[in-house]
């Protein structure tokens, strides 16, 4: 919660003096008196305090599973469950990153005294996937305006649509576990790989039996080992990355977290281990892991960590603590100490719109250190001005610069759904 | 859809009529009453030009034109008045009240605020001459200051709700308020002062009152600080 001080007031003080001197210099008592209701206005601020602000918010969806596509009416419910009476109370709702509004406002402003509720609703352009609304950013005045307090209400509410990305391709890996992912060592699996003299331990269900028969002779039967696979799931959220094509479309982070909540959805449903990291306002990581608690623990943290917040840096929002600019070594630091938490056998796929240079050395030295790495770069650059060419031809050579290092890179086309896009570059490259 | 940072539309019209009654309270012959009413009518079809409406406004670059042809005609009128006095009286006020506009309407977004302030400042030289030349009686001049601040006040408010809320969301309750609250205060200082001014005040020499008021508002400057 933050409260300032408007200071809007402040310009009356002026007028006050200005009507005295007038009053004194001209010998005009009126014009002298006109400085009293100057003054009288100037100490009006002076009159009222900082509201107290406690809010209770209700959101209902029109259809909690709607198709994508289909718009979906959102109805916000404030009820003011303080004993003061709230004369100006601004409330912008925390509507997803990647879901715009169709028609209606999700800004309201009441009216609220003690236990009242304010009620708006508007609709909301569905898009595939799962999207969590943020908490309402709640600004009330006082009645004069002299003072303001911001703060957020919460309440947990979420749109699904129906998910778009069917699997997401691993790419072959040195070694592992029993899993997905079909290799070509031998071991133990489905497809035939090769039969080998029988050494002590082997299973016996693995037993040639029928040579066995025949010659006497023991040998084992190898099949292709299938492993799964731990994926790191890594999204670039520092200030750099939060551009997008025009204003008031979502910026690349936003499409970024999409991805990560549609990826996480598919990669559960497989055995592999999911994991998330990210780098930004700091560093957040969760190691790759299985089950449903895991699962939810990535949830919840995709919806209240820090890092995964789609609102840019900078910009006024309560509750977040001065992140002005990002240190030049930050993001080096944050790479270094994400390496050494990291698994070894652990795949990082990394999401990232590739705004700036530092992100490339960042994957690339990731890539070196032993991790096979895969990079997802959604598109958000446009081609108004020379500026926006200019940026898009510097994607183009970081993209070009990556595959030269031998890091599969797609380019997504935030348009496209990301599994289509998926399913085609898997077709094209990836042969796991 | 288009997104609108301007000042919500109810708050700014609210502004208008304050600044008009403002001038109104300070020109009180009925060729001047006349020029104020046309100047509100010119400030209000520049004030909606090129802003969406649920209801059907006159707007369009033509009538902006017209609108802006109408304030200074009425300008110009105030100007060519036969008795200069109340050219004085006028002018300023159409002045602050055509700046006001400019603020809600808002000719540069960035500069809304200014704007609105530039017409309070307009309005407030409007009565210290008023107050200077006619040694008017303190009614006029109070009442007058009083609706010029509460027009600044409703419309900074206008101004900000737009910033935060954007004209489409629903602000209605919440302007009322602040305008009626805003107002009834200035009413009640204007009422206040005028009962000290008839209650004994008089009496004093205006020196001697002149330094307390100087060092109470000194006082509560540097209070602010």
């Amino acid at each position: 919660m933050t409260v300032r001080t408007t200071g809007r007031w402040r310009g009356i003080v002026a007028v006050a003096l200005f009507f005295v001197a007038v009053g004194v210099l001209t010998d005009r008592p009126a014009a002298l008196l006109v400085g009293v209701v100057g003054a009288g206005l100037a100490v009006y601020p002076r009159l009222s305090r900082p509201p107290t602000v406690d809010l209770e918010l209700d959101r209902r969806l029109g259809d909690k599973r709607p198709a994508s596509g289909e718009p979906v009416t959102v109805t916000t419910r404030v009820t003011n469950t303080g004993d003061r009476t709230l004369a100006d109370c601004r409330v912008v709702d925390g509507v997803p990153a990647m879901l715009s509004v169709a028609s209606g406002s999700p800004r309201h402003a009441a009216v609220l005294g003690p236990g009242e509720t304010t009620e708006f609703s508007y609709d909301v352009e569905t898009e595939a996937g799962r999207h969590q609304f943020d908490p309402a950013t709640v600004i009330a005045r006082d009645i004069t305006g002299a003072h303001e307090v911001e703060t957020t209400v919460a309440a947990g509410t979420e749109i699904q649509c129906a998910d778009a990305v069917p699997e997401l391709p691993v790419r072959e890996q040195p070694d592992g576990h029993a899993g997905r992912l079909v290799t070509d060592d031998g071991g133990s699996g489905i497809e035939f790989h090769s039969v080998r003299e029988y050494r002590p331990g082997d299973p016996i269900g693995r037993i040639d039996s029928k040579r066995w028969a025949r010659t006497g002779e023991l040998t084992t039967v190898e099949f292709r080992e299938e492993r799964p696979t731990s994926v790191l799931l890594l999204v670039d959220a520092r200030a750099p990355a939060y551009r997008a094509a025009a204003d008031g479309r979502p910026n690349a982070v936003a499409h970024c977290l999409a991805g990560v909540e549609q990826l996480v959805s598919a990669l559960s449903d497989t055995r592999d281990a999911v994991g998330l990291a990210a780098f930004g306002r700091e560093l957040c990581f969760r190691p790759p892991g299985v089950g449903t608690d895991h699962e939810a623990a990535l949830w919840q943290l995709l919806a209240t960590h820090p890092a995964f917040d789609a609102t840019p840096p900078g910009r006024v929002r309560a509750g977040d603590g001065g992140w002005d600019d990002e240190r030049s070594d930050d993001l080096d630091r944050q790479a270094t100490l994400l390496r050494k938490q990291l698994g070894s056998d652990t795949q990082v796929v990394v999401l990232s719109p590739l705004a700036d240079e530092r992100i490339v050395e960042t994957v690339r030295t990731l890539s070196a250190a032993g991790h096979t790495t895969t990079v997802i770069s959604p598109d958000v650059t446009a081609e108004e001005s020379l500026g926006q060419r200019l940026a898009r031809q510097e994607r183009t050579m970081r993209l070009r610069a990556l595959r030269g290092a031998d890091i599969p890179v797609v380019d997504w086309d935030p348009e496209t759904p990301l599994g289509t896009v998926l399913l085609d570059e898997g077709r094209r490259r990836w042969s796991a | 859809m288009s997104v609108s940072h301007r000042p919500t539309p109810l708050a700014g019209a609210l502004a208008l009529v304050l600044s008009a009654v403002s001038t109104a309270i300070l020109a009180p012959t009925l060729d001047q009453r006349v020029a104020i009413v046309i100047a509100l009518i010119g400030v209000g079809l520049v004030a909606t030009g090129g802003r969406d409406f649920d209801l059907p406004v006159p707007q369009g670059r033509l009538w902006t034109a017209l609108g802006a042809v109408l304030v200074l005609g009425a300008i110009l009128r105030g100007e060519t008045l036969a008795d200069p006095l109340q050219s004085i009286e006028l002018v300023p006020g159409l002045v602050g009240m055509a700046l006001v506009g400019l603020g809600v309407r808002p000719l540069r977004q960035r500069f809304a605020r200014r704007f609105v302030s530039a017409g309070l400042a307009a309005m407030v030289v409007g009565v210290a001459l008023v107050g200077i030349f006619e040694a008017a009686g303190p009614l006029r001049l109070l009442g007058a200051t009083a609706a010029a601040i509460a027009a600044w006040d409703v419309a900074e408010h206008g101004i900000s709700l737009g910033e935060q809320l954007r004209t489409d969301a629903e602000t209605r309750a919440v302007e009322l308020l602040h305008t009626g609250t805003t107002s009834a205060y200035g009413a009640v200082t204007v009422v206040v002062a005028l009962v000290i001014y008839e209650n004994g005040a008089t009496g004093l020499p205006l020196s001697a009152l002149a330094l307390l008021l100087a060092a109470a508002i000194t006082l509560m400057a540097l209070l602010y600080r």
